[in-house]
């Protein structure tokens, strides 16, 4: 059946460009190849810049600088050095990429607007330059005179010409894009745009995803620019202004952010519907405005854009599962228990034996590929004098603990005793205001969450992060790509390495599933999941990465007794299994008395108390911190 | 370049205290209205823009009787954006509420060109001269002497935001603004009337955007249909300096980059202000994420 859809898409999309080859010949006319140019030209910079708005979630509001920064090289490099289209396009992808890798790596970790800004701000400074800067650019008078498009074979002298050229670009902008978002870098960037925080967790390196993409966002501008300045013989700085990522950003939103085909038909819409409004003369930008308002009031997801769960459209009746304790409880399927298609746990051991068995192709089963045991007598983990304080309020105070190889810890303490705060030091998520961390030997105080991750230390949320707009097979491959470690180059050629690490990849993700009993619901939207299946997911996902030590937080919270009862036997099978150490924050002490090898109770950010789980409840501090008074 | 004597750096001082609290407006009512409602108002240039050609046009029937019609002028401004934010709040933002995020942005970049040339198809899209009656002259501030109308404007951009404060932290609407501000979630669990601060602070935001409009007409004496799209610009630039969600931010990130543009033009260079401008607020925002003035809020995990 999804082989019927593949085939239905690959004959439209043969269609579609059998059309886009056809079409010029059939209509000879230069006005029209002269906006057939434009339209596809236009389309290859919001292909490009949909893989960061779309596929990144990052307002790109200076994509029409790294276009200028294209044009304004390839026509330097044409009027200076006559050097020929083939190679000032290259030299302006190198370009554009370059500035964009440049710029973005300092600036990538910042969130939403603040970026926006960032990307506004690159935007205006290569206008500013290309404006000023008389004596390179000649300014607003414009730099004429730039060599047409020549391919040593063949010169691309008329509209027609250039049309083809320019729909060569757009066919190859569009698989590279789609070659990336595919892959397992894809999913890493799309994971980060769906959750930031989640996606660090795993060790997904959120900013250098994010620049990658940028960079090759910026490089397809730059060959855009390229062409725009050999195919239009004369460059100045108007076609990119503000004005141009502005209407980039509508046709990328018309057309359905995120999709495939989508920047396309918003390029056409938005390139032709003025040059349909001719008529109206003055008007017409009346009227284009007004219809961009009225497609979005229409289709606030766009005309291609998906399912509305994907962008987190509320619809009567469709909204999500929110993990809010209190309402879900009832309703919930447990975290070990049989979700509605899997196997249970105990069921689930033998179905990952069989897997094993059935899928011995690839030589060390990865999943189940146990770490080397860290040195014994050695702590995994020791935080010295930990201490954090936030606008004046001391969370946590002079807090030192170790955890064993192999051990689970329990965190306990009143609401506010500043567990979660420990947690996110740990993993990076905060920094310390005093005090050091030790992983592994490692001195990861100030590490960010990201690396913390790759170093074997992964943490689940106390609200769960999973990435919603993935499947739950996703989820766990978003996760599972970061070891791979997959380059660029590889993604976009499929190099060998590259498809022998997909195939690593799918057996390892069907032997993790297949384990948890996840596979009856891998290819569900992980935010349709019921409550206890998502948390379930989340610990796989954090799993998978072959961690050490992992850091979960309130795993149990709105969980019944026997649910919770079904974690805690869960907790110690994969503690077994994957001989890991595991830091347990958790308000179910029955769940806490059950699994863990040892206790620490917290209060007011200060440790209070620390042993075997049955001595600790009986100590006197406890027993106060929990039950007030003096008792 | 004039040589640096006091005199001449007040005189600079002032001009970036003028422009800069035109910013500072224009940030404080983009600061409120993302406050509340989480989305970002593209067209908040376009309402600076819109209400200070209305008030043109209405100019001719306020008496020209000095401080009285500079008040007429800005209570009109006050008005007319006020009517204006409602508009665009019932008419693009209500619809698009449970929408994408960019839905909105995109909507309001229609609205921003539906505007633009709009007016620039009914007047022209020439310059329009902007005249008041009052403030004129100079009036002299220790060794110089500068114009009233930057000090007036100056000072309507610092009174103003201040009257907004204390409403905010007085009055029962005020609280709840600021409470849907931080959670609009448990905002209106808590009883607050979500949809009714949502409008309120599309009003005040837009005739925030109304006054500068006007100001700014009154400052260079000129309004034209595209003079928007740099206070939008600027306006968003003070905001991300001020730290986005921080309105005693935008007034000063505001006030900051109208000096700092007035200093780059007289001791650096009036072509490049922009381009330096831009760049250092790349390395601002590299430096200290969280703007300026504003202190990262931990996020809950």
């Amino acid at each position: 059946m999804r082989s019927g859809i593949y085939r239905t898409q690959h004959a439209l999309t043969a269609a579609v460009i059998a059309m886009a080859v056809i079409a010029p010949l059939v209509i000879a006319d230069a006005y029209i190849h002269r906006l057939m140019a434009t339209v596809v030209l236009a389309a290859v910079l919001a292909v490009s810049m949909n893989l960061v708005l779309g596929y990144g979630g990052l307002l790109a509001l200076g994509h029409a600088g790294f276009y200028g920064i294209g044009a304004y090289t390839a026509a330097l490099l044409s009027l200076h050095l006559g050097a020929p289209f083939l190679v000032t396009a290259l030299a302006a992808a190198a370009a554009a990429a370059l500035v964009a890798w440049l710029v973005a790596r300092p600036i990538l970790h910042l969130r939403g607007h603040y970026f926006a800004m960032a990307m506004l701000a690159i935007g205006e400074i290569v206008v500013q330059v290309a404006y000023n800067w008389d004596s390179v650019t000649r300014g607003a008078s414009g730099l004429p005179g730039i060599s047409q498009p020549d391919l040593i074979v063949w010169t691309a002298v008329t509209h027609r010409d250039n049309y083809y050229l320019a729909l060569v670009l757009l066919l190859v902008a569009m698989l590279a894009v789609r070659r990336f978002v595919a892959s397992p870098l894809g999913l890493g960037l799309i994971a980060a745009r769906d959750d930031d925080q989640g996606a660090a967790s795993v060790g997904i390196g959120v900013a250098q995803t994010r620049t990658l993409a940028l960079a090759l966002a910026a490089g397809i501008a730059g060959v855009a620019g390229a062409l725009y300045a050999h195919y239009i013989t004369f460059v100045s700085v108007e076609p990119f202004q503000l004005e141009q990522t502005i209407a980039l950003l509508a046709m990328v939103a018309v057309g359905g952010m995120g999709t495939t085909w989508g920047p396309v038909v918003g390029a056409a819409l938005l390139t032709l519907l003025p040059e349909v409004l001719r008529d109206f003369a003055e008007l017409r930008m009346v009227i284009y405005g007004a219809l961009l308002m009225l497609v979005v009031w229409l289709r606030p997801q766009g005309l291609l854009g998906r399912g509305p769960s994907r962008w987190g459209l509320k619809l009567p009746g469709r909204t999500r599962p929110e993990p809010s304790a209190a309402s879900d409880a009832p309703a919930l399927a447990s975290v070990v228990a049989a979700p509605v298609s899997g196997p249970a746990l105990d069921g689930a051991a033998t179905e990952a034996a069989t897997a094993t068995d059935v899928a011995p192709a690839r030589a060390a089963p990865t999943v189940l590929t146990v770490p080397e045991p860290a040195p014994t007598g050695v702590p995994l983990l020791r935080v010295e004098h930990l201490t954090k304080d936030f606008a004046g309020l001391r969370a946590v105070s002079d807090v030192s603990l170790e955890v064993a190889p192999g051990e689970i810890v329990g965190l306990i303490g009143p609401n506010g005793a500043g567990k979660s705060t420990i947690i996110n030091l740990i993993s990076g998520a905060h920094r310390p205001t005093s005090g050091r961390i030790w992983f592994n030997g490692q001195d990861i105080t100030n590490s960010e969450t990201s690396r913390v991750a790759r170093a074997g230390l992964v943490r689940t949320f106390q609200h769960i992060r999973l990435f919603r707009s993935l499947t739950v097979r996703q989820n766990v491959e978003a996760a599972y790509q970061v070891r791979l470690g997959l380059s660029l180059l590889s993604v976009m050629t499929r190099s060998r390495r590259y498809r022998e690490a997909m195939e690593e990849m799918r057996v390892a993700v069907d032997e993790a599933l297949a384990l948890f009993g996840l596979e009856g619901v891998q290819h569900q939207l992980a935010g349709t999941l019921s409550y206890g299946d998502q948390r379930r997911v989340e610990i796989v996902r954090a799993l998978v990465t072959q961690p050490r030590l992992l850091l979960l937080d309130e795993p149990a919270a709105g969980m019944n007794e026997a649910e919770s009862a079904e974690l805690a036997q869960f907790l110690r099978e994969i503690r077994q299994r994957h001989s890991l150490s595991i830091i347990l924050v958790e308000h179910h002490l029955d769940v806490v008395m059950e699994v863990c090898d040892r206790l620490i109770v917290l209060d007011h950010g200060t440790v209070i108390a620390s042993g075997r789980p049955d001595e600790v409840v009986r100590h006197p501090e406890v027993l106060r911190a929990y039950l007030g008074g003096s008792a | 370049m004039a040589a640096v004597t006091l005199p001449v750096l007040i005189d600079q001082l002032v001009s970036g205290l003028a422009i800069g609290g035109v910013y500072a407006l224009v940030a404080l009512g983009f600061a409120l209205i993302f406050g509340v409602l989480r989305a970002a108002q593209f067209a908040h240039g376009e309402v600076y823009m819109v209400v200070a050609f209305l008030v043109l046009a209405v100019l001719p029937w306020f008496p020209a009787l000095g401080a009285l019609q500079f008040l007429l002028v800005i209570v009109a401004a006050a008005v007319f954006g006020a009517i204006a934010g409602m508009l665009i709040e019932r008419g693009v933002f209500r619809p698009l509420a449970d929408a994408p995020h960019i839905a909105p942005i995109i909507s309001t970049i229609g609205l921003m060109i539906l505007l633009q040339n709009l007016v620039a198809y009914l007047k022209g899209s020439e310059l329009h001269r902007f005249a008041l009656a009052w403030p004129q002259g100079n009036v002299p501030v220790g060794p110089a002497s500068v114009p009233v109308l930057k000090l007036v404007i100056f000072g309507t951009a610092l009174v103003i935001p201040a009257l907004l404060q204390v409403a905010l932290a007085r009055t029962q609407l005020g609280r709840a603004i600021r409470a849907t501000a931080i959670d609009a979630e448990t905002a209106r669990l808590m009883g607050v009337n979500t949809a009714r601060t949502s409008l309120v602070a599309f009003a005040i935001g837009s005739a925030l955007a109304g006054i500068a409009g006007v100001l700014v007409g009154a400052l260079y004496g000129v309004v034209y249909s595209t003079m928007g799209v740099t206070a939008l610009v600027k306006g968003y630039a003070a905001t991300i300096i001020g730290g986005v969600g921080n309105l005693v931010g935008a007034v000063a990130g505001g006030l900051l980059l109208g000096i700092f543009e007035v200093f780059v033009a007289s001791y650096v260079s009036p072509r490049w202000t922009d381009a330096i401008v831009y760049t250092l607020l790349i390395v601002l925002l590299a430096l200290r994420p969280q703007g300026l003035v504003g202190r990262a809020i931990p996020e809950k995990l």
